[in-house]
C-alpha cells in the first residue's frame, strides 16, 4: 500500500486508531523528535480546466511533526490544528520507513478499508437520493 | 490656524477597547466553536474563501471574535495567516478527483453521471422557518443502491463537449503559477494572478462585477453554466519530490465551468463558432461567487476596450476584501492635517486669510 493510500485511510477514517497505535507502540522504537508538532500553512496548487493552467487557490492550516531514528525520518502532516494526530502519523510513517510493526499496521489498515467502504457507500447513497430522474417528469 | 503635532486619547482608546470587548461578549462567549461551525457553515465558507485560508475552526473563531462581522473576520484570518510559516506547496490538485456532493449542469439535461442536486437552498421557499426557532435536528435516511457508482470519478461536462468535437482540448500548461501573496501584481496581470485574486475576492464585489459584465457592460450576453460541482477535494504534498506523496486532508471546493459562445460579429459569420470557458474555483460551497468568478475570468481574458470589467487593474485591485474595506473604513480615522490643508485652500480661494 503506497503512502498516499495509507495516509488517507488514517486521516479520513482512523484518527483514533492512529493515536492508539502511537500510544501502544511508541516505546518500541527509539526515536528523536526533529520538530515537535508545529502549525503552518500549505499552499494549494490547482489546475483549472478552461485553459488547463495552474494557480494557487489559497492556503490550508496544517500541523507538522518530524521524528527520526538514525537517518530514517518519519513525517506527519495533517490538515488543521491537531498535534496528537500529527505526532501519531509521524510515528506511523517512521514505522513504515523502518519496516517495523508491519503486521500490526496492516491489520489496522484492513479495518480502515472496511470503514472506508462503509462510509463511502452510506455517503453515496445519501447523495444519490438527490440525483434527478428525468423519467419521473413525464408521469 | 497652524499645524500642530499632537498625541492623546490613550485612556479613551483603552476604555473603547474595553467597552467593545464587553459589549455582547457575554452572549458571544456562550457560543461554542462547534456550534458556529455547524450552524453558520455558509458564512464560514465565505470567510475562508475571502481570507484565502482553509480552516473551519479558525474561521469559526474569527466569527465569534468579530461578532459575525464578515469583513472583520476575514481581516482576522488574513492577519493570522501572516503569522504562520508556509511549510509546503501541494502537488497539483485536480477537481477530476473530487468526491462530488453536488453537481448540476444548466446546459445539458443528460450529463454523464447525472444531475446530482446534493444539499442546496435553490429549491426552497425563501420564507422564514419559525420551527427552527427552537429546533432539534432529526434526520431520516433511506437506503439507495450506490454499488458501482463512484462520486470521486465523475466525468466533467467539458469532456463531453470535447468528445463531440465542440471544444478543443487544451494541452496542460504546467508553468509554475505566480503568487500574489509573495509578489505584488503587475499589470498586465498573468492568468494565475487573476484567478488567485478572484478566488479570494470579496463575494459581493465579485458577484456585482460579474453581474455588470453580463448585464450590459462587457460580454453582455448570457453565459451557459456547463457544470457546477461541489465536493471534497483531496490535497497531497510531496516533500521529497520522489512522487510518493502524503495525503494531508480534504478541502471543500466549488468549481464552475461557464460556456461563453464566441459567436463573433456579422462579418465573421464564415468563421467556425466555438466555445470559450470561464473558470470559477473557490473554497467552500460558494456557488454564486464561483459563477461570477467564471464570468470575470472570461472578461479579463477577453477584454472589451473601454469596458471596466475587462480591465484587470480595475477589477483585481477592487475586489479584495481587506484592501477595499480597509481603505474605506480608514476614512473615519483622524485626517486632521490633510483636512486643514483643504480648508486652507478653500479659504484662500474665497479670499480669506491664510492661516
Amino acid at each position: 500500500m503506497d503512502k498516499k493510500r495509507w495516509t488517507s485511510l488514517f486521516i479520513r477514517y482512523g484518527r483514533n486508531e492512529a493515536s492508539h497505535f502511537y500510544n501502544t507502540y511508541k516505546d518500541s522504537a527509539d526515536f528523536d523528535i526533529v520538530s515537535a508538532p508545529t502549525e503552518g500553512l500549505t499552499m494549494i496548487k490547482v489546475r483549472e480546466h478552461a485553459e488547463s493552467s495552474l494557480f494557487y487557490i489559497g492556503e490550508m492550516l496544517v500541523t507538522e511533526t518530524k521524528i527520526r531514528q538514525g537517518q530514517t525520518v518519519g513525517m506527519g502532516v495533517v490538515k488543521g490544528s491537531n498535534e496528537n494526530l500529527s505526532m501519531a502519523m509521524s510515528f506511523i510513517d517512521l514505522c513504515f520507513n523502518l519496516g517495523i510493526l508491519q503486521d500490526e499496521l496492516q491489520d489496522i489498515l484492513k479495518g480502515l478499508e472496511m470503514a472506508e467502504q462503509h462510509y463511502v457507500k452510506k455517503k453515496t447513497d445519501e447523495i444519490l437520493k438527490t440525483k434527478v430522474d428525468f423519467d419521473m417528469m413525464t408521469e | 490656524m497652524g499645524y500642530v503635532a499632537v498625541k492623546g486619547g490613550t485612556k479613551a482608546i483603552s476604555a473603547s477597547v474595553e467597552m467593545y470587548k464587553n459589549k455582547n461578549r457575554v452572549e458571544a462567549l456562550e457560543m461554542e466553536i462547534s456550534q458556529i461551525k455547524a450552524g453558520m457553515a455558509q458564512m464560514i465558507n465565505q470567510i475562508m474563501s475571502e481570507a484565502s485560508l482553509y480552516d473551519r475552526d479558525l474561521a469559526a473563531l474569527a466569527v465569534k471574535q468579530s461578532e459575525g462581522n464578515m469583513e472583520e473576520a476575514v481581516f482576522l484570518l488574513r492577519a493570522h495567516r501572516s503569522t504562520l510559516p508556509r511549510l509546503y506547496y501541494s502537488t497539483v490538485t485536480n477537481t477530476r478527483e473530487m468526491f462530488v456532493e453536488r453537481r448540476v449542469s444548466a446546459s445539458f439535461k443528460d450529463i454523464p453521471g447525472g444531475q446530482i442536486l446534493g444539499a442546496s437552498p435553490d429549491f426552497t421557499h425563501r420564507l422564514l422557518d419559525d420551527t427552527m426557532t427552537y429546533s432539534e435536528a432529526s434526520f431520516e435516511m433511506t437506503d439507495a443502491d450506490s454499488y458501482g457508482y463512484s462520486l470521486s470519478r465523475l466525468p466533467k461536462v467539458i469532456d463531453y463537449l470535447a468528445s463531440e468535437g465542440l471544444l478543443n482540448k487544451v494541452p496542460e500548461d504546467n508553468e509554475t503559477p505566480d503568487d500574489i501573496t509573495k509578489q505584488t501584481i503587475e499589470f498586465p496581470s498573468s492568468r494565475s494572478e487573476r484567478l488567485q485574486s478572484l478566488t479570494r475576492g470579496q463575494t459581493g464585489a465579485v458577484t456585482s462585477l460579474g453581474y455588470a459584465e453580463i448585464r450590459g457592460y462587457g460580454y453582455s450576453s448570457h453565459p451557459n453554466i456547463g457544470e457546477v460541482r461541489v465536493g471534497q477535494q483531496p490535497v497531497h504534498i510531496d516533500p521529497f519530490g520522489d512522487g510518493e506523496g502524503y495525503f494531508i486532508g480534504d478541502v471543500e471546493l466549488t468549481e464552475v465551468d461557464a460556456f461563453m459562445p464566441a459567436d463573433g460579429d456579422a462579418a465573421e459569420q464564415s468563421k467556425e463558432m466555438e466555445f470559450k470557458i470561464g473558470c470559477g474555483l473557490v473554497f467552500g460551497q460558494n456557488e454564486t461567487k464561483a459563477i461570477a468568478m467564471s464570468v470575470l475570468d472570461y472578461s479579463l481574458s477577453h477584454p472589451v476596450p473601454g469596458v471596466a470589467t475587462g480591465d484587470d487593474e480595475f477589477v483585481l485591485l477592487h475586489v479584495d476584501s481587506v484592501e477595499s474595506t480597509g481603505f474605506i473604513s480608514h476614512l473615519k480615522l483622524p485626517h486632521y492635517v490633510t483636512f486643514q490643508s483643504v480648508l486652507d485652500r478653500i479659504r484662500k480661494t474665497k479670499g480669506g486669510t491664510e492661516s
